[in-house]
């Protein structure tokens, strides 16, 4: 083939991807000129489905791979999650497989510099410490943390090592940080996690509601589904509701500013004109809706808090009318700035009959010190006008990463949890111990310590031996400056899987190479209750290898190997078989092994071959049960959805004469997270090279600084020097500012305070009190 | 070589606008749709660096509300390199 012929070749294929996007996106659609249909899999390239390594939206992409390489990628036609489409760090995903300071040795600290050590040396040593450590401390003296980058075998690897074999519950994740709240959320709601709906509630919704996300750069493939939708059928609105203006705030129809933490007294805001304006469903709240009391002033788990215990009482519809008479969109006006009119207008549209509503949140909702109730409150606006769990009538919480749903909500890779239990459920432990083969008095019945919690345990000496996996704490954590002085005690044992060096590497006692992503086989589970199966599609470099099989040798090593698969090509199989028994009720059966394999992913519960895409309705859903209605919300005992009387409470730091400032941190399109990956490919790296902080361009204008220029940020945490950027992407509301936390050379996360949601133990990255200090 | 495909969907009015624009680009195969507000691009270009330079044009062109991946053969998969440099200078 000439080089003219293969490039001609690859440009049909490319115009080929686009019109078999178009065409799943927007049926009928024509082109001016007739694209050739080019079979996507000719060529010396082979192409293998996979979702995407990062968001939780999970897009199925096609990896294309030509002598053992990755060489290209196309949005997967086939995927009803994205129809053939990718954003950017799809586009350049394989990429960050290839960075040249890839860990492909493991290593070992000596003399106080990591050096390469043969694999096997370096789990020998990881199984020694544990066991030295377990020896003289006891089992809860070591922990393991993850990630919901694990993929499904992974996560459920190493829950059954630490809470089945070694008898500690002492896991937690990083989705601690970012998916809390919305688990504590639905389950207080709704007694089972995750959304009723999915992602083609976004082909009927009439209206979506934005909750504090920036879609436009999060969520972006979702994002222009939403646009299509409104380019498409007249009538559609977007409505942005945010503490700053973004790109999602200048495509949407309305963009509404906000005061940090007041979204609370919106919402019931929302609630008090819906009731006051009779737009109630009467008859969907009557039959399907109990109301709830909680506690109140139930501060931020910060330390010598004790853990939260909720108190629910229930309340009748008269307290619920009282309640909300604290929130008329005049008092709601004068805590949040949103005008009365506004509050009303935002009622009019969940109100109207004629409307089908979508709630979208991620972050902004959930790292929040309320962060439940206001999962609770969103829930609350759906319930009370009936507008849930139909086509387009759809609170929908989102994720960030690409398996907290599959892997840590799913799993159940925190403290208090089992697969598809809890661990103060004797039932639950029961059946673990079951499944697993150990005994029932092995798995601990009280949980330990969520993930701040762990790091508090490390300082205190109470943890001694940590292993990290696919996560990077050292950036990622609240208040980190005081963690990394945790972990760097003489006496505390780090352990870390991960695929290029990071703060947390630099922290360890032993590195261990990771396989990544299409390196090794594995599941995601994405937003939308959908599990997607990737093979490996290339090999690891080096002696990198997976973390689930990382932690079967470790397992083996620590005489645990009898209760784990023995061959590495077929234990992710063999994993997934045994996970998917802890699932075998209609509410949330799981697609089998082959099933997955065959197919771009596939929603639970699956149930007799077919998919659920709106649980709690008995038309849709085969876990609800006729005799309760056309609704049946099966996860509480009384088979009701519950609305929670939850007010608006001060947030525990606020702007003052010292620090004037809000701070809020976030994300930009080009970096995942704390940029480990995406900082490996070049013209992500080149885009966004370091971290920035917006300012209103009033108050850079009092500060006396101008775009580009540097200044220093101070919290009573710490302190960190950045550029300023005006009016680049955003821009934040006069008196706040806004800081992107991927560099890890420019840590805003020693800035952040480690005030928790103290229902779900989230973090609040949104919201703390700083000052800005030109550099002169 | 780098060649990748893409939906480009103007902002309301601007359609015939970011079609003039995009057919002037060098590089730019521009597919406009006949029923919809939407135009599919092929871009074709030397190099990675040349391909970078694109996108980065095309993200910040006027009149553009959304522009999504959907096709892209790599010239290059090796990463970056500057950031390891940045790393061992600090260290």
């Amino acid at each position: 083939m000439t080089v003219l012929d293969r490039r001609d070749f690859v440009k049909q294929t490319a115009a080929a991807a686009a019109a078999a996007a178009a065409a799943s996106l927007m049926p009928g659609v024509a082109f001016a000129r007739e694209i050739e249909d080019v079979p996507a899999f000719a060529g010396d390239v082979t192409w293998n489905k996979t979702p995407c390594r990062f968001c939780g939206v999970g897009c199925g992409l096609l990896v294309g791979v030509e002598d053992g390489r990755a060489v290209a990628v196309r949005g997967d036609p086939d995927s009803p999650v994205n129809r053939g489409l990718a954003c950017v760090k799809g586009y350049h995903s394989v990429q960050a497989l290839y960075g040249s300071d890839r860990i492909t040795r493991a290593q070992i600290r000596r003399g106080g510099r990591l050096v390469d050590v043969p694999i096997e040396e370096a789990l020998d040593l990881v199984a020694e410490r544990m066991r030295e450590t377990i020896a003289e401390h006891g089992e809860d003296s070591v922990a393991i943390y993850g990630s919901g980058q694990w993929t499904i075998p992974d996560g459920y690897a190493a829950s059954k090592l630490f809470k089945g074999a070694i008898g500690t519950n002492n896991v937690e994740a990083n989705a601690r940080l970012c998916m809390a709240s919305a688990v504590t959320g639905f389950l207080s709601s709704f007694g089972a996690d995750e959304p009723m709906g999915c992602y083609e509630d976004i082909d009927h919704a009439d209206v979506f509601v934005l909750w504090g996300n920036n879609m436009a750069e999060m969520h972006p493939v979702l994002f222009s589904r939403m646009l299509d939708e409104r380019r498409r059928r007249g009538g559609v609105q977007i409505v942005d509701l945010a503490t700053r203006t973004t790109r999602t705030s200048e495509a949407a129809d309305r963009s509404l500013l906000f005061a940090p933490h007041s979204d609370l007294a919106i919402a019931n805001g929302i609630c008090h004109e819906i009731v006051r304006n009779n737009w109630v469903d009467r008859d969907f709240v009557r039959r399907h809706v109990a109301f709830k009391l909680g506690r109140t002033g139930i501060g931020f788990a910060q330390d010598g808090d004790r853990p939260f215990s909720e108190d629910a009482s229930d309340a009748s519809w008269e307290e619920f009318v009282d309640f909300l008479q604290d929130y008329t969109p005049e008092r709601v006006e004068q805590i949040s700035g949103v005008p009365a009119a506004d509050v009303r207008w935002l009622a009019s549209l969940y109100g109207d009959p004629s409307r089908r509503v979508m709630s979208l949140w991620c972050m902004g909702v959930n790292q929040h010190t309320r962060g439940t109730w206001m999962n609770n409150l969103i829930y609350n606006i759906h319930l009370l006008v009936g507008k849930i769990s139909t086509p387009g009538n759809s609170p929908f919480s989102l994720t960030g990463q690409p398996s907290a749903c599959g892997t840590v909500r799913e799993v159940g890779t925190l403290t208090h949890a089992l697969p598809g239990g809890r661990v103060t459920n004797a039932a639950s432990r029961a059946r673990a111990a079951q499944i697993w083969g150990v005994p029932e008095d092995r798995i601990p019945d009280r949980p330990t310590h969520h993930t701040v919690s762990m790091f508090r345990a490390v300082e205190r000496g109470d943890i001694r031996f940590m292993w990290v996996q696919v996560s990077n704490p050292m950036v990622s954590l609240p208040d980190v400056n005081r963690y990394r002085a945790a972990v760097e005690q003489d006496d505390r044992f780090l352990v870390v899987s991960d695929v290029y060096p990071t703060p947390t590497t630099d922290l360890a006692d032993v590195v261990l190479p990771a396989a990544m992503w299409i390196e090794r086989e594995g599941m995601f589970g994405n937003s939308e209750r959908r599990t997607q199966h990737f093979d490996r599609m290339i090999d690891p470099p080096g002696d990198a290898m997976a973390d689930s099989w990382q932690l079967i040798e470790v397992a083996r090593r620590l005489g645990h190997g009898d209760l784990f698969p023995d061959g590495e090509e077929e234990h992710v199989r063999a994993l997934w078989d045994e996970y998917v028994q802890f699932h075998d009720d209609p509410d949330h059966r799981m697609a089998s092994y082959d099933e997955l394999r065959g197919r771009p992913g596939v929603m639970w519960p699956f149930v007799d071959g077919r998919e659920t895409k709106w649980r709690y309705r008995v038309e849709s859903d085969p876990a609800a049960d006729p005799e309760y209605g056309e609704y049946d919300f099966y996860g509480h005992p009384d088979h009701r959805a519950w609305i929670w009387l939850r007010p608006y409470e001060a947030p525990p730091e606020w702007p003052d004469e010292e620090y004037p400032f809000w701070l809020s941190t976030g994300r930009v399109l080009e970096h995942w997270h704390t940029g480990s990956m995406t900082r490996r490919i070049p013209v992500l790296h080149q885009s966004v090279p370091e971290a920035y902080v917006e300012l209103h361009p009033g108050d850079a204008e009092a500060l006396g600084v101008r775009d580009r220029e540097r200044v220093r940020l101070v919290s009573r945490r710490g302190s960190v020097e950045m550029a300023v950027r005006v009016d680049y992407r955003a821009r934040p509301a006069p008196g706040q500012v806004f800081a992107v936390f991927f560099d890890e050379d420019q840590l805003v996360n020693e800035l952040t305070l480690d005030a928790l949601c103290p229902i779900s133990a989230q973090p609040d990255y949104k919201k703390c009190a700083v000052r800005v200090e030109r550099l002169s | 070589m780098a060649v990748c495909s893409y939906l480009v969907f103007p902002a309301v009015g601007e359609r015939e606008a970011v079609h003039a624009k995009l057919t002037e680009m060098p590089g730019c195969d521009v597919v406009p749709s006949t029923n919809r507000d939407v135009l599919m691009l092929i871009t074709d270009t030397p190099g990675r660096q040349e391909d970078d330079r694109l996108r980065r044009s095309l993200e910040v062109m006027p009149g553009i509300e959304a522009l999504l991946f959907t096709f892209g053969e790599l010239p290059d998969t090796r990463g970056a390199s500057v950031l390891a440099d940045d790393r061992e200078d600090a260290r």
